[in-house]
């Protein structure tokens, strides 16, 4: 018994000796380290998957940013009207009506978008240290200089969102170090920030392959045309109007920066000079022309089945138009048709589950600005709704709602069987799985309209652009697509003025129409120094046009559903019936009486981005009304959050009066 | 008890055989005790000679003496006696109890030692204190019973976390757990061991006595010893009892009535005099609104807490043994339906031990513990597939509209008809089942090859499974973080752990050295210890909506895959050297230097080791000459110790960046409409430089022993502090993380235990006993490097402002101090006289019909925190600019908590009488109570759903006219117009308000921290009550039985609190994040309990 155990214990105390070292070295076998996980093209690709995975979250590309980010402009508006511009909310916020201490989920959002720049970081570092990618074999080294634009471009669509909703923002290009060296970063001019991007960007573009050139590379992830239209997209930002800081005001003032003619005293809308601009739009144009004449990209000849197929979760092979698309996934991702789109009020037999879809809308203005014949009014502005009838769904219009028109890029009747079915058994909101279009080639061709207008005008060539098109071309490229009959289109577009900036506020007129709702016009509208002045514009426009709107619309019913509305068949007039018509309520007022007893009129309008443009109604930009410390003028930015503040330990600090 | 009686019969017995003849001198010996029952199976020896035996039922043995020599009378756990008996033919003999307190053996890791020698601070709770009283969960015994040992149980579910916590507990923002070891091995958690197999639970508290456990004591340590068979004949033990809980209080929200007036401020159905009375309102036009007055309502606190839970429990046990082979097998059931629809659980455990002596030299141990628990329905809190507490179903007990709106149309999401499921219609179409085995194996063979010598070598094998098993049937799937929505979804997990430790210690124990002056013992060992974790889960989606949770179940292959994955967890290895000398002068002077040296797989390489050293003197005064002649002192020892130990508690993946597959909450892209697989870094930012956490512990205390220990307790004074905290601390979020590991800052807790113990009465027929326990501890950080920090309980989900956090901590401060705002009523409207001077009040409105501040009234900012500004928005302290002060309110973590409680019994010839009542308090802090906070304004869009009572027409202010139903609050043109203007409606509000106390939830869409919702929560609550009755020896010896009594036990009888809520000892937050204790948000409501039962032992 002695022998044995003693046998026992020294066994036991030399496996011990012998295996101690290795005996604390533990690894997960379930987790790789950056070594192995950047020498292997698979692993990398995950990663990089993970990337659009982030940017399918509610707070960034599945439904902040295409729904809420882009409101309120001249035509679109956050759902809150009257004294829902009060509610500590997207509804408060997107009214101008902000303060650090307002709405904390504005931290969430920031928090989500450096989210994505860490992954940038670690894949960009991860790839250029890579022995594979420096010394691995050619289609490994592709395979990784792929996912390394790939990295670097969405690193700088990361940054321009970030800039352009904060303004000055802590610049980071690489992976968090764990000393925290590089982690209290305080604020960086968002001007180096953007030149940095612009470099990396051609990188990138050099890395890329175009859409459907490689396996894989479809227009849901982002290709080399993307890349060339995100570098216009940041070189007219760049070359744009912004708010500064009060410091930063007065040295970009003594750089030779332009004040905006709407502008703070002390937090001064600026952009740079003359000079400094047509060198951006130089470049912007030479990228841009190559997406033209790479023939990888084209605008569907139909509106509507632009929509259409998006609607139908459907990658359009065919035209491309829509160069980049966040992959969203239906039922876990995407909220585009659920929270924006046209309305499906309550549970309908046609349908099934209802949406949400009020949390961005579109004015009257815009609906009466569209020339009858233009395709886009009917599919941008949806002015009826499903709901249910009896055993029946019914479509009907919205009545008396001038700020709440339906956002009708996205509905129902587009979508997928697969999702009918879906939403037919649904008892709750699931999500659409629409991708968000990030760029479409009509913005490319209305960048190239704008950078050539803005350096030659709106009939002359630019030498080394790489194409002929003019600025007026590019803008008939896209309005001519919206029309069935072409010449008349055309002769819009002939018509038009021929100096800088009368055609400049055709591009303006054009973007609205091309783009409401999508979510990218206001950051046109804030680079083109506008914002405020469109808005307030918008207000007046109503306030004057109401009492000579039509008051009631007549319709047929359609030929294949006895309870869907022939949009075609619409007659407007001030009448309440018509023979052999149905009739709804429109927009107009009988007169003034009428108009000033009405909420919309009386509450709501004043109201609508007041914390921007105060609440007057004559066209004039009012005192912004707002919560913030301070009022300032042409303040669209949104504040830093105090935990965000106080998680910087002092290296953040908010400015322009918050 | 009851062991030595059967042994006695044994001896008795063993005796009755072994009668021999009679000669000599005879003595017949009566033996009793102090209280003058006779002692069965006592022994009475002639003096060193084998002549004797043991005393009958009645306490007699005669004695045939044949060497002339005294009669020496012994019985365990009694002071033997040695008496003479010549000449004398009956010797009557009292035998006095041994002072047992200090005979009594403490487990001090590794080894045990007389409480009489101990050096360390150690508190003790025996089978005696549990074994009467019933309980489900040994946790449930403690609390209250150990000074300096605080023990929440942080809500009322079956799973319900118990917070145990030792002096404090240094950590900030790591789990301040104490280390349990069971039979001598570590576990997770004690709360699978059947509180009727426990013989005793020791506390260690002090450095002296965790330092042999190292780097894991620094929390103390709770060490679990389980009965084990002894010598003697078969004994068998068996128990039932059976109990019902309900509710201790529902909490109470608007009445339907209330609820209609109060959802009339919310909608715009006021704002025109002609759309008062139109019927298209939700909850029917102004003039009809009477009607909810006979209507009853639902009340979903009832639907989902009302029921009566009815708990069993029976147990049974064997054991017995010969001086070289003992055994002990147990059984115990529990099973519970819990006060809360569909949820309750199962326990079923084993322990199996033996003990046999292979050898004169070798002993070899072995045991088997198997637990097999089932837990069924949902705790507090979240569940999984919701986003977060607000949505959960206890949450929504309380806030659930208890009436149905007329019309289901709304605008908004969040209050669409549709996606709001009641709480009873959610619990019914939610399944939750967590099964967890575990078995434990325990061997060890001790080598004793020379005396003094001892060599142990141990071996625990231990491999558990948890699985949770979660379906949604379609009405619960409105949240879920999978997506999916509004389709069956279920959820399956598969935990599995493996673990083994093996130990080797050698000890040396001579206690004659210097001739018997000294003693020492030396012991010195090795320890290495491995835990492996697999965990593999498996998401279905897309069910048949008609499915039901048992559809599910039975057909799983009908949903859609949509996410399996599984994760290998690193080894969490440990590598040990530990030695222990006990050194005793002259049976006066002790003293204990423990040195331990751990190395943990969880640390790089350079930062792996951490050597703990400690040091115990005592000095057992009361044995000094001086105080020999002090009659009333029988034990007063002084205690000294100081030492260090060590905290490794950081998962794992902290200190490099490594990547792992998502899984199926994480969102993945969805190239061509498939979901694509990601690979992802951990969420915490990584450090390679992490170290120990360690913690020096100083201690002082006094053993005192009185009046022949009638009279006994100890009083310790500790100040331990915690160095290098493995903090999760904050980074900034544009680093891509919010947190990161690190060690940094210090925290002290210094504190006083008391304990005492007072046979009050100890006649012989009646005893009572009291005891009495206080802790004082107070927390301090005191340093904090990086600067102070905001913490948020986040305990609101989207219905409160986080705003920067609501927990502070500072260098110099405390943990669980609450931050916010300082309430200060609410805005009223501002009124003139008939000149126009300004009366007072806040509020006038200007001609756009929107309210602003009166030129004359102060300045205040309060609107900005609230929402909007109206009359009846809450108001808080401001500064001179009219902003709001963010200040302290209050700190959430009592000071002072303890327990008294008397025990005793009562003879009488029908029986005996036992009783025990015991009361547990707490005292200095305050909760925040977030679930009545959270239920007092309208969060965002939020409509149609309901607040505290608090709010009633008689507390809120008001905005709807009572006689027209008009919204004064938010008017429209034509309301101001109907009160002739705006001054009309001004006069009219003030009037309709001059009673209101409490701000209008109506006037608030967002909400801060507020100094109203934090409230008092000491408390004095009536833990236990039990009365027990034994029928009479005589009675029962019939059926051979040796004891059999009934009891009645109440729990949580009465709770002395001024706290609101359901129960002032909660805490819903430090589950996420320890730095936020003291949270009261969607908890499972406590319950009051009645239990009855038998125990019989044969």
């Amino acid at each position: 018994m002695k022998k044995i155990y003693s046998i026992v214990a020294f066994a036991m105390a030399a496996l011990c000796l012998t295996s101690c070292s290795d005996f604390l070295d533990q690894k997960s076998e379930s987790e790789q380290s950056t070594e192995t996980t950047y020498e292997s093209p698979y692993y990398t690709g995950l990663v990089v998957n993970k990337i659009y995975g982030l940017m399918s979250r509610d707070y960034t590309y599945s439904q902040v940013i295409p729904i809420i980010w882009g409101a309120n402009t001249d035509t679109e508006l956050i759902d809150g009207l009257g004294t829902g511009v009060e509610t500590a909310s997207e509804r408060g916020v997107m009214n101008y009506r902000m303060s650090e201490t307002f709405w904390a989920r504005i931290g969430d959002w920031w928090k989500d978008y450096y989210d994505i720049i860490e992954y940038c970081n670690l894949v960009i570092s991860g790839v250029r240290n890579s022995e594979l990618y420096k010394s691995g074999s050619a289609s490994d080294k592709k395979a990784m200089g792929q996912y390394l634009g790939e990295a670097l471009t969405l690193r700088a669509m990361m940054y321009l969102d970030i800039i352009r909703m904060w303004g000055n923002v802590p610049m980071k290009f690489e992976p968090t170090q764990p000393d925290l060296s590089n982690a209290y970063l305080g604020k960086t001019d968002r001007d180096v920030i953007m030149d940095q991007l612009l470099t990396q960007l051609e990188e990138a573009i050099e890395l890329l392959p175009w859409a459907d050139a490689a396996t894989n590379y479809t227009t849901e992830r982002v290709t080399k045309g993307y890349a060339k239209a995100l570098y216009a997209q940041i070189a007219l930002t760049r070359a744009g109007y912004a708010i500064r800081e009060d410091q930063e005001s007065k040295t970009k003032l003594a750089e030779g920066y332009e004040k905006a003619p709407y502008s703070d005293d002390v937090f001064m809308t600026l952009r740079p000079s003359q000079s400094v601009r047509e060198g951006l739009y130089k470049k912007a144009a030479v990228q841009l022309a190559d997406i033209i004449n790479s023939g990888r990209h084209a605008l569907n000849p139909s509106y509507k089945d632009e929509w259409y197929q998006l609607n139908q979760l459907v990658l359009d092979k065919a035209y491309r138009e829509n160069i980049f698309e966040v992959p969203n996934l239906h039922n876990v991702t995407g909220e585009l048709g659920y929270t924006v789109g046209k309305r499906m009020n309550g549970i309908t037999t046609d349908w099934g589950y209802g949406n949400s879809s009020g949390k961005l809308k579109t004015t009257a203005t815009l609906w009466y600005s569209y020339d009858p014949a233009d395709t886009r009014r009917d599919i941008t502005c949806a002015v009826t709704q499903y709901q249910q009838d009896g055993e029946n769904t019914a479509e009907k219009f919205i009545g008396n709602a001038p700020f709440g028109i339906y956002i009708g890029k996205w509905r129902p009747e587009w979508m997928s069987e697969a999702w009918l079915s879906q939403n037919k058994a649904a008892s709750a909101k699931h999500m659409t799985g629409i991708n968000t279009v990030r760029m479409r080639y009509a913005q490319v061709l209305l960048y190239y309209a704008e950078c050539l207008n803005e350096v030659v005008g709106p009939d002359a060539t630019l030498a080394n652009a790489g194409t002929s098109m003019t600025a007026r071309q590019a803008l008939a490229e896209v309005h001519k697509r919206a029309f069935e009959d072409k010449s008349a289109a055309q002769t819009y577009v002939d018509n038009l003025a021929s100096d800088k900036d009368g055609f400049r506020e055709a591009i303006m007129q054009e973007n609205a129409w091309e783009l409401t709702g999508e979510g990218f016009r206001k950051f046109d509208l804030i680079r083109w120094g506008v914002l405020a002045q469109k808005i307030a514009n918008m207000k007046k426009e109503y306030n004057e046009k109401c009492t000579t709107w039509d008051q009631y619309v007549h319709y047929k019913a359609s030929s294949t559903n006895p309870n869907y509305v022939d949009m075609s068949t619409c007659v407007y007039d001030n009448n309440k019936t018509m023979d052999g018509y149905q009739d709804a309520t429109w927009f107009g007022f009988a007169d003034d009486t009428k108009k000033e007893g009405n909420t919309q009129w009386s509450t709501n309008l004043p109201r609508i981005s007041e914390g921007l443009v105060g609440t007057t109604i004559d066209g004039t930009i009012g005192t912004p009304v707002n919560i913030a410390k301070q009022a300032v003028k042409n303040r669209y930015i949104l504040p830093f959050t105090t935990k965000m503040i106080a998680d910087a330990n002092g290296a953040l600090v908010n400015s322009y009066g918050y | 008890m009851s062991v030595k009686k059967s042994m006695r019969s044994a001896l008795v017995l063993a005796f009755l055989l072994f009668v021999g003849s009679i000669s000599a001198q005879t003595v017949k010996v009566n033996v009793k005790d102090s209280q003058g029952e006779p002692i069965i199976g006592a022994s009475v020896v002639e003096k060193d000679t084998k002549n004797g035996g043991v005393t009958d039922f009645d306490g007699n043995f005669t004695i045939k003496l044949t060497a002339n020599k005294p009669v020496v009378v012994s019985y365990i756990g009694m002071k033997t006696k040695t008496i003479d008996a010549k000449g004398k033919s009956e010797l009557s003999v009292v035998l006095e109890d041994d002072n047992t307190q200090l005979e009594e053996v403490v487990a001090i890791g590794y080894g045990t030692v007389r409480k009489k020698d101990l050096t360390g601070a150690v508190s003790q709770v025996n089978s005696k204190q549990i074994e009467n009283i019933p309980v489900s969960n040994v946790s449930e015994a403690l609390t209250g019973k150990m000074a300096g040992v605080n023990i929440t149980t942080t809500e009322g579910s079956p799973d319900a976390d118990v917070k145990i916590r030792v002096r404090g507990g240094g950590s900030l923002s790591q789990d301040n757990s104490p280390l349990y070891i069971v039979d001598g091995f570590e576990v997770s958690s004690i709360s699978d061991i059947a509180p009727s197999e426990i013989e005793t639970i020791d506390v260690l508290k002090d450095a002296s006595s965790t330092a042999i456990y190292g780097a894991r004591g620094a929390n103390g340590v709770v060490i679990v010893t389980t009965k084990s068979g002894k010598e003697g004949d078969v004994q068998v033990n068996l128990n039932a009892s059976i109990g019902w809980k309900s509710i201790t209080k529902e909490l109470e929200v608007l009445n339907p009535y209330e609820y209609a007036r109060y959802q009339y401020e919310l909608n715009s159905n006021g704002n025109s005099p002609a759309k008062v009375n139109s019927t298209a309102n939700n909850y029917g036009n102004w003039s009809d609104l009477d009607i909810w007055r006979s209507v009853e309502g639902a009340d979903f606190q009832d639907e989902t807490f009302g029921r009566t839970g009815v708990q069993r429990q029976y147990n049974a046990s064997v054991s017995g043994g010969s001086k070289d082979f003992k055994y002990s097998v147990s059984y115990a059931h529990n099973d519970e339906n819990s006060i809360m629809e569909r949820s309750g659980y199962r326990k079923d455990n084993i322990n199996a031990k033996i003990n046999t002596k292979l050898s004169k030299w070798l002993t070899f141990d072995f045991q088997a513990r198997l637990a097999n628990q089932r837990i069924d329905g949902l705790n507090g809190g979240t569940d999984t597939n919701e986003s977060n507490a607000s949505n959960s179903i206890v949450y929504n007990s309380l806030i659930y509209q208890p009436i149905q709106e007329l019309s289901a149309m709304d605008e908004d999401e969040e209050s669409s008809s549709a996606t709001r499921r009641s709480p009873s219609e959610r619990l019914r179409n939610t399944y939750k089942m967590q099964k967890r085995f575990r078995q434990d194996y325990n061997a060890s063979l001790t080598w004793k090859p020379f005396k003094g010598w001892t060599m142990k070598t141990q071996f625990s094998y231990n491999w558990r499974f948890n699985n949770t098993d979660q379906v949604w049937a379609t009405r619960a799937v409105s949240n879920s973080s999978y997506g999916y929505n509004g389709a069956p979804q279920a959820y399956f997990l598969e935990q599995q752990y493996k673990g083994f430790t093996n130990s080797n210690t050698v000890t040396y124990d001579n206690k004659k050295l210097f001739g018997g002056r000294d003693a020492i013992n030396v012991m010195v060992g090795q320890e290495w210890k491995s835990t492996k974790q697999t965990d593999r889960s498996q998401v279905l989606v897309s069910y048949p909506t008609s499915f039901t949770t048992d559809q599910v179940l039975a057909n799983v292959a009908a949903g859609i895959p949509y996410q399996n994955s599984s994760f290998i967890h690193e080894d969490d290895n440990m590598l040990s050297f530990f030695g222990r000398i006990n050194y005793t002068m002259m049976d006066k002077y002790l003293l204990t230097f423990t040195l331990r040296e751990d190395g943990s797989s969880k640390f790089g390489k350079g930062n792996r080791w951490g050597l703990f050293p400690s040091l115990a003197l005592a000095w057992r005064m009361s044995d000094e000459k001086f105080l020999s002649g002090v009659n009333w002192l029988d034990n007063l020892k002084l205690r000294f110790s100081i030492g260090t130990a060590g905290n490794n508690r950081i998962p794992s993946g902290s200190l490099f960046t490594t990547y792992k597959m998502a899984d199926a909450t994480g969102k993945h892209p969805g190239f061509n409409e498939k979901s694509a697989e990601m690979f992802e870094h951990a969420t915490l930012l990584y450090n390679p430089d992490l170290k120990w956490e360690t913690t020096t512990t100083r201690n002082i205390g006094i053993d005192y022993g009185f009046f022949r220990g009638r009279l006994n307790g100890s009083i310790d004074f500790y100040w331990n502090t915690t160095k290098d905290l493995l903090m999760k601390a904050t980074v900034p979020s544009s680093t891509g993380y919010t947190q990161q590991y690190q060690n940094f800052g210090k925290t002290s807790n210094r504190g006083i235990e008391f304990t005492l113990n007072y046979a009050a009465i100890d006649k012989k027929n009646f005893k009572l006993n009291a005891n009495f326990n206080i802790s004082y501890n107070k927390n301090k950080i005191d340093e904090l490097p990086g600067g102070a920090t905001y913490q948020t309980s986040s305990w609101g989900g989207s219905r409160v402002n986080k705003y920067t956090g609501d927990f502070y901590l500072e260098e110099g401060g405390r943990l669980g101090e609450v931050w916010g705002y300082q309430s200060a009523g609410f805005y009223t409207v501002a009124r003139y006289d008939a000149q126009g001077n300004y009366l007072g009040g806040d509020l006038v409105l200007n001609n756009r019909n929107q309210w602003e501040l009166a030129p004359e009234a102060a300045r205040n900012n309060s609107s900005s925190l609230f929402g909007g500004l109206y009359p009846g928005t809450a108001k808080v302290e401001c500064d001179a600019n009219g902003n709001p002060i963010y200040q302290r309110l209050g700190n959430t973590i009592p000071t002072t908590t303890g327990g008294f409680g008397i025990d005793g019994q009562w003879k009488t010839k029908y029986g005996v009488f036992d009783y025990t009542v015991f009361f547990n308090y707490s005292l200095g802090n305050k909760i925040v109570n977030a679930t009545k906070l959270g239920a007092s304004f309208f969060a965002g869009s939020q409509k149609n759903y309901n607040v505290m009572n608090d709010y009633n027409l008689d507390n809120r202010y008001t905005w709807v006219d009572p006689n027209t139903g008009l919204n004064l609050g938010r008017p429209s043109a034509e309301t101001v117009a109907e009160y002739g203007g705006a001054q009309g409606l001004m006069d009219r509000l003030n009037a309709m308000n001059t009673n209101a106390s409490v701000w209008n939830p109506a006037a608030n869409s967002t909400m801060v921290v507020v100094s109203d919702a934090l409230e008092n929560a000491n408390f004095l609550r009536l833990q236990n009550v039990t009365i027990g009755y034994s029928l009479p020896k005589a009675w029962i010896k019939k059926f051979y039985a040796n004891n059999v009594r009934i009891y009645f036990t109440g729990y949580n009888l009465l709770c002395f609190t001024k706290y609101k809520g359901y129960d002032p000892e909660v805490d819903t937050s430090s589950k996420n994040n320890p730095m936020t204790p003291g949270v009261d948000y969607a908890a499972y409501p406590k319950s009051r309990s009645y239990v009855m039962g038998i125990n019989l032992t044969f």
